[in-house]
């Protein structure tokens, strides 16, 4: 296709825009895109792609899956493009292929992992037309933007291209009904050996059959409506997994997976069942992309730890955690209770959720959050932290957690003069942003409170 | 008393969760009623003294009219009748005359109350909250896909101090109809609102014994979290 004029100039001052920002140690994210964009806004049709483009979509597990997936095919030898450094909006887009792309426009890359924010699938997909696209799940979300789950289906839905692939979890009755007509591949987990069932989530995004919307046979339920599913009415069934877990030795972190062919084993990070949901999806995508599943497995072996995610340290006999999760997400924290509330030992837990900067103004996720994992004795001290502190708290009390096991700390600075450190087996900081400097200065307070113990 | 939550596992999408924990502490003598889609409103068959419902999506949203218009009569007389019933969100346009889609069409709604709704899907409105209702602060946050618009004269539930109101003109929130509250407040409204909720419930239930959850604490939080919007650009 003959790019036209505007076309060159937008990736030239886009690209200029880009050197600058670097100049100022900015990270040129969103603005050169922006720019490139208001030049040309056909831009990313216009710019050149990678011969193979994978997408990756959802709720929750977004970049830790594009990681995961990206360290499969550069492992594999491909040379892959990705927006890391940039957002998952049309404007983090056209930023990553500018930052990529040769000035005349050229893509170098064999392939491209992006990562796609769901809402914004309608306006990159006229212009960026993924080979594969994985969906991770679809729960509701950001609620002043997406809303709630079956707004960001119908997005999805009528924006996917007739001509891409889909990997799709089976366990997730929404997002597996996607753009039926399409070419499609399914991983799934079954209930694993000694894994508790979520019968009575706080909530379910889905009740009822998504094909008759009459009641549904639960065969099993992970956690909120991800589960297995038939419907006695209109025989509805949750699809068959072409990917799947055989089983998981926790305590390894060993997975044993399979497909119709073969089956090997993963090395996951954690022993939490949703790294070994992003690590099955990352595989299964790597493998619908020509990487072979076993190679997939032999490099989780070394997998890179995503430090700013999870990180976990053991000092002086005590464990120190730190998890980035989603602040603005009915999902995700609770999905980091119930991981902690498994663990042994006595707990505390820092919930520094929101900025000091950003006054935090919905609170309904709270309530959508199932708090009730944290009504455990073993989480001796719950901090309540940062400017939104007495609603959780308040969250808290609802979910009848004593009131002497809260601890009320508006200042983050104050928090590691009040943890009981002596009494705790295991500390753990969860916070929703970690580039940031009190973020930083909250884990290097507490890490080095812990060095001092004896 | 008796308390019926109307489709709690699909009307409850915006921590709504969060009201019906409040409402049930507030009554522990009540009996709780969850009454699921597939199933008929106990209220229109019996008496019921305070009915709930919260946020669903548009296509339950359209579901639950169809399921509802042929008894339209016995909620209007039940409504008429003084019946106690808070409605938040899109559960409010249920009891008016129609929901218009973007595509034009008139989604007929049980006509009751004098006022129509109109669904942008592609033009999300949030925005935090602050209103008067007499000496009386009200917080929340709004996030919807319709605006309303009054056909006749209805009374609302607060002036607008911050935000936006029925609509993006409007300057005054919400529908007070005898004993109906509809409210587009999220938040939890009733959790984020103790005062309130307290002056409301006190109102609509003066023999009842009310000891609303942890009040001294959410009513600090609402403090905070008034100072805080106030402190917010729009």
């Amino acid at each position: 296709m003959r790019k036209p004029f505007s076309f060159y100039i937008a990736h030239w001052i886009g690209k200029l825009a880009l050197f600058g920002m670097r100049l100022l140690r900015r990270t040129g994210s969103y603005l050169p895109g922006a720019i490139a964009l208001r030049i040309d806004p056909k831009y990313l049709s216009h710019t050149g792609k990678p011969d193979l483009i994978v997408m990756v979509t959802g709720t929750n597990g977004k970049t830790s899956v594009c990681n995961m997936l990206r360290y499969f095919l550069e492992s594999a030898g491909q040379h892959v493009m990705d927006n890391r450094e940039g957002s998952n909006t049309i404007e983090g887009l056209a930023s990553a292929f500018l930052t990529h792309n040769t000035w005349s426009g050229k893509s170098p890359h064999e392939s491209g992992v992006l990562e796609l924010d769901e809402r914004s699938a309608i306006r990159i997909f006229p212009h960026v037309q993924p080979d594969v696209l994985l969906v991770t799940n679809l729960y509701r979300d950001s609620y002043q933007r997406n809303a709630h789950a079956e707004y960001i289906f119908d997005i999805l839905d009528r924006s996917i291209p007739p001509t891409t692939k889909l990997v799709l979890n089976a366990e997730d009755p929404i997002s597996g009904r996607l753009a039926l007509q399409n070419e499609r591949v399914y991983y799934g987990i079954p209930l694993l050996d000694g894994e508790c069932e979520q019968r009575h989530p706080r909530f379910s995004d889905l009740v009822y059959c998504p094909v008759c919307h009459r009641d549904l046979e639960i065969d099993f339920i992970r956690y909120n409506h991800i589960g297995r599913y038939h419907c006695k009415h209109c025989g509805y069934s949750s699809p068959e997994a072409k990917y799947h877990v055989v089983s998981f030795d926790r305590e390894r972190k060993e997975a044993q997976c399979a497909t119709d062919e073969e089956k090997t084993i993963f090395h996951t990070q954690t022993d939490g069942v949703t790294d070994l949901y992003n690590l099955l999806s990352a595989a299964a995508t790597a493998s619908e992309c020509g990487v072979p599943f076993s190679k997939s497995a032999e490099y989780s072996k070394t997998l890179p730890p995503l430090k700013s995610r999870h990180h976990e340290e053991i000092i002086h006999g005590r464990r120190f955690l730190s998890i980035l999760c989603k602040g603005y997400n009915p999902v995700a924290p609770a999905r980091v209770f119930e991981y902690l509330q498994a663990q042994p030992g006595r707990k505390v837990l820092v919930m520094a959720n929101g900025t000091e900067e950003e006054i935090v103004e919905n609170m309904a996720y709270l309530y959508d959050n199932d708090y009730s994992y944290l009504n455990d004795p073993s989480f001796f001290q719950i901090f309540c932290c940062g400017e939104r502190y007495l609603d959780y708290a308040l969250r808290l009390r609802m979910a009848d957690i004593p009131e002497d096991r809260i601890v009320l700390s508006r200042d983050y600075a104050e928090i590691p003069h009040l943890i009981a450190y002596e009494n705790a087996d295991l500390i753990c900081l969860i916070h929703d942003v970690s580039d940031v400097p009190w973020v930083r200065n909250l884990l290097s307070a507490i890490r080095k409170d812990m060095e001092q113990l004896q | 008393m008796k308390i019926e939550f109307l489709y709690p596992e699909v009307a409850s999408l915006f921590g709504e969760l969060g009201d019906i924990d409040f409402l049930v502490r507030s009554f522990p003598e009540a009996e709780i009623i969850k009454t699921k889609r597939i199933e008929r409103p106990r209220f229109l068959d019996e008496t019921i003294d305070l009915v709930f419902i919260g946020p669903m999506t548009e296509r339950v949203q359209e579901q639950i009219i169809a399921d509802l218009l042929p008894e339209k009569d016995i909620v209007r007389e039940k409504l008429e009748n003084g019946q106690t019933l808070l409605a938040i969100s899109n559960a409010v346009e249920i009891f008016g005359q129609y929901v218009e889609t973007d595509e034009g069409e008139r989604i007929e709604a049980l006509g009751i109350l004098p006022f129509f709704a109109r669904r942008q899907m592609l033009d999300r409105l949030s925005d935090v909250f602050i209103g008067k209702r007499g000496d009386l602060d009200i917080i929340g946050l709004k996030a919807q896909f319709t605006q309303v618009y009054k056909t006749d004269d209805l009374p609302y539930l607060c002036d607008v101090e911050k935000g936006f109101g029925l609509n993006m003109q409007s300057r005054v929130e919400g529908i007070c109809w005898k004993n109906f509250l509809g409210t587009y407040l999220l938040g939890p409204f009733l959790v984020s609102n103790p005062l309130f909720a307290k002056a409301w419930l006190e109102e609509q239930f003066p023999e009842e014994t009310i000891e609303l959850p942890f009040f001294d604490l959410a009513v600090s939080a609402y403090w905070k979290h008034l100072d805080d919007i106030r402190l917010m650009r729009p």
